[in-house]
């Protein structure tokens, strides 16, 4: 029996013919067969695990992966407005440039129907018109709103239709929200709202995080991994220090998020005059958790680099610095790059150190030294608050798995290449 | 003899930490000649090579007394940068560096700050020219030097020595990672070379020595045992162990 490459080696241990022919008891062709099954029954089953986590999460995220969503806001906004005290009509005519919603002629507005993102029905902006009665609108301030946007929908409307006030909110409909306006002879308060829970903000700090820490981590990663592997003499205390970068990089991330805690806030409070968690000292954190694993990858790379390459480089009248900037470094590129690409992939998902390192509260406006959090923690955030929105989780969940399969795909990329370049020097 | 000497070593004396490896060594190496190093395995043939352009200054707890004079001047006490530019050295497996040919050649050169393209290409088609290389490498120069075959890459690194135009060339068993027909354009590679340059080569392969050496050392334990003219070495040796070795009575 073959499943695709799997060769189940399935006989019938009851047919006389299959063991008396192969020289096996029973017992032995019974023996086999359940080891076998048994390693195929266990790889099938992490296959479905695998297989469910992946389903489940693109099933769920992808009803909320929008671009909105990616862009948006994660703070709700509101505004509440009404017709000015002087307000009368004139005899202004309207010109609507979208086909089709809700329109109402005598204010030169359009409304459609839309949903939130629990699926409940909600009627948005689709149109106002230059010219529009709207567009005089006051706020609560007495300032005169115009910044419509199609992202913001209707909450509560109220109008006075004769002499009666008439109380209409998103349930009701686009049709019927701008049939009532255009009885209405004003608008005593309007209040629009937008969706939120973008992750535009998180997305932002992820991409400055990343930026910042490979810009700390890399050079002193690399430097130090080129001392210990080409100058570093081999005695105690070198090996000592190897070891000790082994034994870094199994640390527990929660611990570097609560160093990071105690160390790099408050050395951020004093010299960068931030208050609280930042970007910088997260990416300061997250330097110092990658740091041993630059170091590693890098020291790897230059010692599988073939060992005639140093000797023949100073054979040739090159210093040593020259024989490691023209000749090691270069080849060990593809090596430092894994490295990076690796480091990326860790800054993405790390969740434990950020929480302390950076704090949990998402924002919309992203400054280096003022509090924001990364996708991971994002979802930590979302997930922990009362009503836990599972659908956004899983949304932001499919953005990192993607740039994490991309990262792998590069990373083989790389390797695959190196492999190649070096076929013939090894 | 009334040959001109380019080295001239004096009661040469190297230690691995405590371990003595090279023995109270004194010989005279002479201008365009080949002189060959034999001997076992183990016997400092190599270390002693490395002692010319001071490579074992890299390995730690080496330590080397005595004096080795290159133009009267002891070279343990010169800059080992310029002594290496002066001495090349080809090495037991061809290492090209894994960039493109044309690099590979004038990677001395740019080290040594030679920055004219005209000039670099000149030096580059005239080393590859008098390795015997031209030929199978002047429409890919801009390849990978790893493309190219095991002798074709050890031709490449000895062009990639005498591009830095040295006197003298030290070869550490360069034939050993080669096939027989690589083996023998390398040797009439070195019979065409010394013309210009002193070449001093240790081999394991007691023929070799005989076809391409004008001189033959001969060092057993760490001690120099006989270095004599080839003929005169391998027709006549003096010393019992030397005609031991020589006839393979222990190898």
């Amino acid at each position: 029996m073959k499943i695709g490459k799997l060769n189940l080696n399935f006989k019938n241990p009851f047919k006389k013919e299959n063991f008396i022919n192969e020289g096996m008891s029973r017992k032995r062709l019974l023996k086999d067969i359940l080891r076998n099954l048994s390693t195929v029954i266990f790889a099938l089953f992490c296959l479905f695990i695998l297989v469910y986590i992946i389903v489940y999460i693109f099933t769920n995220g992808s009803r909320t992966l929008s671009w909105d969503f990616i862009s948006g806001n994660y703070q709700e906004t509101s505004v509440s407005v009404r017709a000015p005290d002087d307000f009368s009509f004139d005899d202004r005519t309207f010109e609507f440039t979208k086909e089709g919603g809700y329109r109402s002629e005598k204010w030169g507005i359009s409304f459609i129907d839309g949903e939130d993102h629990s699926g409940n029905p909600t009627v948005f902006i689709y149109e106002v018109c230059d010219n529009s009665y709207f567009n005089e609108f006051i706020d609560s301030q007495n300032n005169v709103y115009t910044s419509y946007s199609s992202e913001e929908y209707v909450a509560n409307i109220n109008l006075i239709v004769g002499d009666s006030l008439e109380l209409l909110s998103d349930n009701d409909g686009a049709s019927k929200i701008a049939s009532t306006l255009d009885e209405a002879s004003d608008v005593t308060f309007l209040n629009i709202k937008t969706l939120g829970r973008g992750i535009r903000g998180s997305l932002i700090t992820t991409l400055y995080l990343i930026l910042i820490t490979l810009i700390i981590a890399v050079p002193i990663g690399v430097c130090a991994a080129i001392y210990l592997s080409l100058f570093a003499k081999k005695n105690k205390i070198t090996s000592l220090i190897r070891s000790l970068i082994d034994m870094t990089s199994a640390i527990p991330s929660i611990i570097f998020g609560f160093i990071g805690a105690l160390v790099f806030i408050p050395f951020m409070n004093a010299v960068g005059g931030t208050s609280g968690g930042s970007i910088l000292s997260g990416s300061l954190t997250l330097a110092i958790m990658l740091i041993p694993t630059i170091v590693k990858n890098t020291e790897e790379s230059i010692i599988a680099l073939p060992k005639g390459y140093m000797d023949s480089s100073l054979a040739l009248g090159a210093s040593r610095t020259e024989t490691v900037f023209k000749v090691m470094l270069p080849n060990a590129l593809p090596g430092i790059i894994t490295a990076i690409i690796l480091s990326i992939g860790r800054i993405i998902g790390e969740s434990a150190a950020l929480v302390f390192a950076i704090g949990v509260s998402i924002q919309d406006s992203i400054r280096l030294t003022g509090s924001s959090t990364s996708l991971a923690v994002h979802i930590w955030s979302i997930l922990g608050s009362e009503n836990p929105d599972y659908d956004s989780a899983c949304a932001i969940s499919i953005i990192i798995l993607v740039i994490v399969l991309v990262l792998c795909l590069i990373t083989k990329l790389i390797s695959y290449r190196f492999n190649k370049k070096f076929k013939g020097a090894r | 003899m009334s040959e001109e000497i380019v080295f001239s070593v004096h009661n040469l004396n190297l230690y691995y930490g405590d371990k003595k490896a090279l023995n109270d060594i004194s010989l005279d190496i002479y201008k365009n000649k080949v002189t060959a190093f034999i001997g076992p395995s183990g016997c400092g043939k190599s270390t002693f090579l490395r002692c010319f352009n001071r490579m074992n200054d890299l390995i730690e707890h080496c330590k080397v007394e005595g004096e080795i004079l290159y133009k009267d001047k002891n070279i343990l006490e010169v800059n080992p940068i310029f002594l290496r530019t002066r001495v090349g050295m080809v090495f037991q497996q061809p290492n090209p560096f894994p960039m493109s040919i044309y690099n590979n050649v004038v990677y001395g050169l740019k080290c040594q700050g030679l920055r004219n393209k005209k000039e670099l290409m000149e030096i580059c088609i005239d080393s590859l020219e008098k390795s015997a290389l031209l030929n199978e490498v002047k429409d890919r120069l801009k390849d990978n030097a790893l493309a190219l075959s095991g002798g074709q890459q050890q031709r490449l690194c000895i062009a990639r020595c005498i591009a830095l135009s040295p006197e003298v060339i030290l070869m550490d068993e360069p034939t050993s990672a080669l096939d027989p027909i690589a083996t023998s354009k390398i040797e009439e590679l070195i019979r065409e070379l010394k013309k210009d340059y002193t070449i001093i080569i240790v081999t394991h392969n007691m023929q070799q020595a005989t076809r391409i050496s004008d001189y033959t050392a001969f060092f057993m334990l760490g001690d120099l045992v006989e270095y004599a003219p080839t003929e005169e070495f391998f027709s006549h040796p003096k010393d019992k162990r030397s005609d031991d070795y020589i006839s393979g009575k222990f190898s």
